[in-house]
């Protein structure tokens, strides 16, 4: 019975494993990261740097729609010809509810340990790079271990030295966006390289039936 | 003791029906590459499920490419709940 239960979480399993959507999100996390770091390094003397942070909203906008295009072009270009076509059934509701209470729960005990830290007298700029890279790390150790993924697990030390790299020469909103920048290149290259390995493990075949 | 449904019951087409139960739809080729089963192998398995009316299969065009779908319908996944219900009760 447990071959079954396999066989039936293997489509789920197929659509991660070509790294797409690691590549995407990588992508979208290092462009965020660069949109929002010019809005820190812009001079606010000028209209152009007081109003940049508008602008910036909106690219961030565009970052998720082109996000979500660049999945669905990139399956539809290189893993469907290769691997075959598969769309799972969309979450129960019971399922998108587990999921919104796990963020939701992440968010407060982030509010929660920012209070706590910020009542001692600590600004929030001393904590707001290594509370970002430790709860990266927890998102995605966590990813790792529940889905069998090793490379997940070399991202999240790669959280953890990203925040202790960063933490010596930036702190506080800029800081997190270089933590955004680091790690998306990491991720990035973590779903290229996943790409590059899907592609040849599944030559493309000239014809399907 | 509960009959076996001889349909679901052949290895092949177990496996079809339990990659499929996972799907809201697949085409022959990641059918094909995840049974490792050959093409005419395959065909003849997929005839004999639509047969049961335990899937549904949809010819259509992928550019100028031919695309089959295929879809497990509401008594294919009853058939598929209902044969892993006797299994375990068959194994206990």
């Amino acid at each position: 019975m447990d071959n079954l239960d396999e066989a039936a979480r293997r489509p789920m399993q197929y659509l991660s494993e070509d790294g797409v959507p690691d590549l995407m999100l990588g992508l979208n996390s290092l462009l965020v990261g660069a949109i929002f770091l010019i809005a820190f390094l812009l001079p606010k003397d000028t209209a152009f740097g007081r109003n940049y942070i508008f602008i910036a909203q909106i690219l961030w906008g565009c970052c998720i729609f082109g996000m979500r295009w660049g999945v669905k072009a990139l399956r539809t270009k290189v893993t469907f010809p290769r691997g075959g076509y598969v769309d799972v059934p969309n979450p129960r509701l019971a399922i998108w509810t587990l999921r919104i209470l796990r963020v939701a729960g992440a968010v407060l005990v982030t509010v929660i340990l920012s209070q706590i830290l910020m009542r001692s007298g600590t600004s929030w700029e001393r904590f707001a790079v290594p509370l970002v890279a430790l709860t990266m790390a927890v998102a995605l150790g966590v990813s790792g271990w529940r889905y069998q993924l090793p490379y997940m697990l070399w991202l999240a030390l790669c959280s953890l030295a990203l925040g202790v790299c960063v933490y010596q020469f930036q702190r506080g909103g800029a800081g997190i966006c270089w933590m955004l920048i680091g790690l998306g290149t990491a991720m990035t290259l973590a779903g290229a390289v996943r790409l590059r390995g899907f592609i040849v493990s599944h030559p493309r075949l000239l014809e399907t039936a | 003791m509960s009959e076996v449904d001889r349909i679901i019951h052949e290895p092949a087409r177990l496996l079809i029906v339990a990659l499929l139960s996972g799907a809201k739809e697949a085409d022959f080729l990641f059918l094909q590459r995840e049974t490792k089963l050959t093409k005419g192998n395959l065909s003849s398995h997929l005839i004999k499920l639509e047969e049961a009316e335990y899937i549904g299969i949809e010819k259509t065009f992928r550019g100028k490419i031919p695309l089959t779908l295929v879809r497990l319908t509401a008594k294919g996944r009853e058939a598929f709940q209902g044969y892993r219900k006797t299994m375990n009760g068959l194994l206990r």
